[in-house]
C-alpha cells in the first residue's frame, strides 16, 4: 500500500516534470512564433504610421485605442514608433488624445506594462512634450502599488517631459506613500531633468520640512549639480536637518565654499564623530589658516577616516615644506602615518 | 530477536518513505520556482523594465588568493574589464609560497606604499602593502601572513575603501557585465545586505574580453561535465526556491555581494571555520534577527562568475570535504536556530533542509544500506520494487536536472551544439545515476582527520584557461 502511494507520487512528480520539460521546449518555439510575429507587425505598424500622417485616419485612431490595448501590439507600436524618426513628433502630435486615451487605459493594467509605457514615453516623446501635458497626471497614477521599475521609468519619464509639477507630484507621492526609491536613483533622475532645474530645485526645496530625509537628500544632491545658489537656503535648514542631510549639505558646501559655513563645519570637526569624517572631507576646499589649524588638530583623532580625510583636505589645501615636514614627523604615530601614506600617495 | 528487527524496519522504512518524499517535492518545488523566475526575469528585461545607469554604488572587490600563481593575473585583467565605473580590487596574498605577489606586481607595476591599515575586522598582520594607479581602477595588493581565507576576507574588508565589497576566487572571472547585475538588488530593495551571484564552470566557457563567445561542455572530461549538470541544479533551482523566502543560508564564497557595515557589525569573517562564506551568511542571519535588523538578501540570477571546477577526482574530493565541514561547522554553530521561531523560515525550513538533506544525507544513505542489508536477512526486501524505485528516481533526479540544465541555457542566450545537447542529457542521467554516490562517498570522509589542517586553504591544481 505505502509502496504504491510512494510510487504514485513519484510517477506524478516525473509526469509533471516531464510536462514542465515540454513545456520549456514548447516555450522556446512560441518565443521564436512571438519574435517572428513582432518583426511582422513592427513592418506592418510602421506602413499604419506613415500612411496615418498623410491623411487624417479615424481608422488609425481606432487602431490606437483599441488594437494597441493588446500589450503584445503595443510592444510592437513602440518599436515601429522608434524607426519611424522622420514622422515620429508629427505623428505624436496628430494623434494625441488617441494615445492620451490609450495610455489612460493602461492606468488599470499590469506594473510591467505601465513601465514599459513609461519607458516609451522617456524615449520617443521628449520632443513633442508641449503638446502632451495630460501625460505627468497619467504616469502619477502608474505609482499606485508600483514595483521599482515603475517609478524608476516614470521618474525618468517626467524628467524627460521636463514637467516640474510632474515631479513635484511624483516626490509628494513618494513622501505621502512612504515609497523608498533609492536615493541613487532619485539624484541620478533628476539631474536629467529636461526643463528649468532651478525652478524645479526651488519648488522641491519648498517641501524641505515635509519631506523625509532621503528625498531630502535627493534635492539636496540635484541643487550640488546646478550651483551655489542654494547657499542661503541650505544654512537656514541645516540645524534642523537629520545626520544625513548634513552630510549632503556639507558635501554642496565643499564644492561650493562658502565662509559662512566654514565656522559651523569647523565646529562640527571637533565633535569626532560621523559628521566629521564628511566635514574633514569638506574642508578641503577651504583655502585658508583657520582651516588649516583645525584639520592639523584633526590629524590626531581617534577615528582613522577623520585622520585620513584630513590628510587628503590638507594636503589639497596646499602646504609649504615646514610644514610637510611637521606633520611627517607628527609626535602622534598615527597621525603622522595617515598623513605619510596619503602623501606619499598623491606623489605616485 | 527476528520480530524486534521486523518491527524496527517497518518504523525506519516509513521515516526512508517520507524522507524521500519531502526531498522529491522540494527538487520538484525548487526547479519550478526557478525556472518561473527566470522567465520572469526575461520577460521584464525585454519589456524594458530595467534600471539602467551610469554609475551605481562604489564597491571593492576583495581577491584572496594563496598559490594562484598560474590564473591570479587573468582573473585581474578579467576584473580589469568589467563594465563598471566606480570599483576597487584588492588582492590579498595570504601568505603564498609560489610567486603569486611577484606575478602581480610585475604584470601591474605596482609600487610599495606605507598604508596604516584601520582593523575594523580582526585579521593577521600585513607584511607589504602595493598599489597602483595606472589603470582604470585602482589596485591594492596585501601580502599579509598565512591566516587562512576567512582571515584573508578579513584583511580585504580593513583595505577596503567603499561601502559595498565583492568576495571572489582568485581563479574566476567575471562575466563584464556581472557587477552591474549584482548590484541591481541593492537599488531595488534598501534592506539588502546580501547578494549572490550566480557561479558557472569555467571550464565551458570562451571569453573574450569579459564577453562570453563560446560555450561547450569538455566532453573528454566526464568530472567536470557533471559537476555543470550539478551547479545548475543546486544554484538554478535550490537557491532561488530559498531566495523566494530570504532564505539562503549560502552565499558563494566565489561571487557573493556584502554591505560591509553590516559585516563588520557581525565582526567580519570567522577565521576558525572552514565554510567561512556560509558561516558569515548563517552570522548575518542570526545578527539582523536578534538585533531586529530589517534586512535581505537577494539572489541575482543574472550576475555570472565562472570558477574553475576541480578536474581531478583527488581535488573534488578535497572540496566537497572543505564544503562539507564547512556546512557542519556552520550549522553546529548557530544550531539555536534550528526551529527556533525567532529566525522565521530561515530557522526553519531553511535549516531543516541544511540539516537533514545536505549534511546528514551520507549518513541517512549509509544507514539505508545498512536497513536493505538488514531488510534481506529479514526477508523483507521486494528487491524488483527496490530496482523499480531507484531507477524511478534517478530518472525523476535527471529529468529535473535536464530542466535546470536548459532553462539556463536558454535563459543566458548560450548556443551549444548538437553533440553537447545529447552530452547534457547523458549526463545528467549519469549524474543522477553515478555521480551524486560518489559526492556522498566524499561527504562521509570529509569528517575522516577533521581537526588537523582544519585552517588551510584546500587549494586545488589551477589549469591557466584557454581561450582559443
Amino acid at each position: 500500500m505505502k509502496q504504491g502511494i510512494v510510487t504514485l507520487i513519484i510517477y506524478f512528480y516525473i509526469f509533471v516534470c516531464s510536462v514542465f520539460l515540454l513545456f520549456n521546449i514548447l516555450y522556446i518555439f512560441y518565443d521564436k512564433y512571438v519574435e517572428k510575429r513582432h518583426q511582422r507587425y513592427v513592418e506592418q505598424f510602421k506602413k499604419y504610421i506613415y500612411e496615418a500622417v498623410r491623411s487624417d485616419n479615424l481608422k488609425h485612431e481606432r487602431f490606437i485605442k483599441r488594437e494597441l490595448r493588446d500589450f503584445q501590439k503595443l510592444y510592437s507600436y513602440y518599436y515601429a514608433l522608434k524607426d519611424c524618426d522622420d514622422i515620429r513628433n508629427q505623428y505624436l502630435i496628430r494623434y494625441h488624445a488617441s494615445i492620451v486615451e490609450l495610455f489612460k487605459y493602461y492606468i488599470k493594467r499590469d506594473n510591467i506594462e505601465q513601465a514599459f509605457i513609461a519607458n516609451m514615453i522617456d524615449e520617443l516623446f521628449s520632443e513633442c512634450r508641449e503638446a502632451y501635458h495630460e501625460l505627468p497626471v497619467i504616469l502619477i497614477h502608474y505609482l499606485d502599488d508600483s514595483t521599482v521599475y515603475v517609478r524608476e521609468n516614470v521618474l525618468k519619464a517626467l524628467c524627460t517631459l521636463g514637467s516640474v509639477k510632474g515631479i513635484e507630484m511624483l516626490f509628494n507621492v513618494f513622501n505621502e506613500r512612504r515609497i523608498t526609491h533609492n536615493i541613487k536613483l532619485l539624484s541620478d533622475g533628476l539631474n536629467s531633468f529636461n526643463g528649468d532645474k532651478r525652478e524645479m530645485a526651488y519648488r522641491l526645496f519648498t517641501h524641505y520640512d515635509e519631506y523625509e530625509g532621503e528625498l531630502n537628500i535627493s534635492i539636496i544632491n540635484f541643487m550640488s549639480t546646478i550651483g551655489n545658489e542654494f547657499s542661503d537656503e541650505l544654512i537656514r535648514v541645516f540645524d534642523k536637518s537629520d545626520n544625513e542631510c548634513k552630510h549632503a549639505i556639507m558635501r554642496y558646501f565643499r564644492k561650493y565654499p562658502d565662509e559662512r559655513f566654514r565656522d559651523i563645519m569647523i565646529d562640527i570637526l571637533n565633535h569626532n564623530d560621523n559628521l566629521s569624517i564628511t566635514a574633514a572631507f569638506a574642508l578641503g576646499t577651504y583655502h585658508d589658516l583657520t582651516v588649516k589649524n583645525a584639520l592639523k588638530k584633526s590629524l590626531k583623532s581617534p577615528n582613522w577616516y577623520i585622520r585620513k580625510n584630513s590628510a587628503e583636505a590638507l594636503l589639497q589645501i596646499g602646504l609649504d615644506d615646514d610644514e610637510i615636514t611637521k606633520l611627517k614627523n607628527n609626535e602622534d604615530k598615527y597621525a603622522s602615518e595617515i598623513f605619510n601614506y596619503v602623501l606619499e600617495s598623491k606623489v605616485n | 530477536m527476528k520480530e524486534i528487527v521486523i518491527e524496527i524496519l517497518k518504523y525506519v522504512n516509513i521515516f526512508f518513505l517520507i524522507y524521500l518524499l519531502i526531498y522529491a517535492t522540494y527538487l520538484f518545488a525548487s526547479v519550478v520556482q526557478g525556472a518561473l523566475r527566470l522567465y520572469n526575469t526575461n520577460k521584464l528585461k525585454k519589456v524594458k523594465n530595467v534600471i539602467k545607469h551610469d554609475f551605481y554604488f562604489p564597491v571593492s572587490i576583495l581577491v584572496p588568493a594563496y598559490n594562484e600563481e598560474v590564473t591570479i593575473v587573468d582573473s585581474i585583467l578579467s576584473l580589469l574589464e568589467l563594465d563598471y565605473r566606480l570599483y576597487e580590487i584588492i588582492i590579498v596574498d595570504d601568505g603564498s609560497k609560489d610567486r603569486t605577489s611577484d606575478v602581480l606586481i610585475e604584470k601591474f607595476n605596482l609600487k610599495k606604499v606605507n598604508r596604516p591599515i584601520r582593523k575594523a575586522v580582526k585579521c593577521k598582520d600585513a607584511k607589504e602593502i602595493y598599489e597602483s594607479n595606472d589603470y582604470k581602477v585602482k589596485i591594492t595588493l596585501v601580502k599579509k601572513y598565512n591566516g587562512g581565507k576567512g582571515d584573508a576576507l578579513n584583511m580585504g574588508i580593513n583595505a577596503s575603501s567603499y561601502p559595498y565589497f565583492i568576495c571572489m576566487d582568485a581563479d574566476s572571472m567575471l562575466q563584464r557585465d556581472s557587477l552591474e547585475k549584482i548590484v541591481m538588488p541593492l537599488m531595488s530593495d534598501d534592506k539588502t545586505v546580501a547578494v549572490g551571484g550566480l557561479v558557472r564552470v569555467a571550464q565551458c566557457v570562451k571569453m573574450d574580453e569579459g564577453n562570453v563567445v563560446g560555450y561547450h561542455l569538455p566532453v573528454n572530461d566526464p568530472v567536470i561535465c557533471m559537476q555543470v549538470m550539478e551547479y545548475d541544479r543546486s544554484f538554478l533551482a535550490s537557491r532561488i526556491l530559498m531566495d523566494g523566502y530570504n532564505g539562503n543560508m549560502i552565499i558563494s564564497g566565489a561571487f557573493g555581494l556584502f554591505k560591509k557595515d553590516i559585516v563588520i557589525a557581525c565582526g567580519g569573517y570567522d577565521t576558525a571555520t572552514i565554510g567561512e562564506d556560509m558561516e558569515l551568511v548563517v552570522r548575518i542571519h542570526e545578527f539582523c534577527c536578534n538585533n531586529k535588523i530589517p534586512y535581505n538578501m537577494h539572489y541575482a540570477t543574472d550576475a555570472v562568475c565562472w570558477s574553475q571546477a576541480p578536474t581531478k577526482l583527488g581535488d573534488l574530493k578535497k572540496q566537497r570535504r572543505r564544503w562539507h565541514l564547512g556546512l557542519f561547522q556552520s550549522l553546529m554553530k548557530h544550531s539555536q536556530m534550528f526551529m527556533n521561531p525567532r529566525y522565521g523560515l530561515v530557522g526553519n525550513l531553511s535549516y531543516f533542509y541544511y540539516l537533514f538533506y545536505e549534511l546528514l544525507s551520507p549518513f541517512i544513505e549509509v544507514i539505508g544500506w545498512i536497513v536493505m542489508i538488514l531488510s534481506i536477512w529479514a526477508g523483507l526486501l521486494n528487491f524488483r520494487f527496490m530496482i523499480s524505485l531507484y531507477l524511478l528516481y534517478a530518472i525523476y533526479g535527471a529529468v529535473i536536472t535536464i530542466t535546470a540544465f536548459f532553462q539556463r541555457i536558454y535563459t543566458q542566450n548560450l548556443r551549444i551544439s548538437r553533440s553537447d545537447l545529447m552530452m547534457a542529457i547523458v549526463m545528467c542521467f549519469v549524474e543522477n545515476i553515478f555521480f551524486k554516490q560518489v559526492l556522498e562517498f566524499f561527504r562521509i570522509t570529509a569528517f575522516i582527520g577533521y581537526g588537523k589542517n582544519k585552517h588551510n586553504w584546500g587549494s586545488i591544481t589551477r589549469v591557466k584557461q584557454e581561450f582559443d
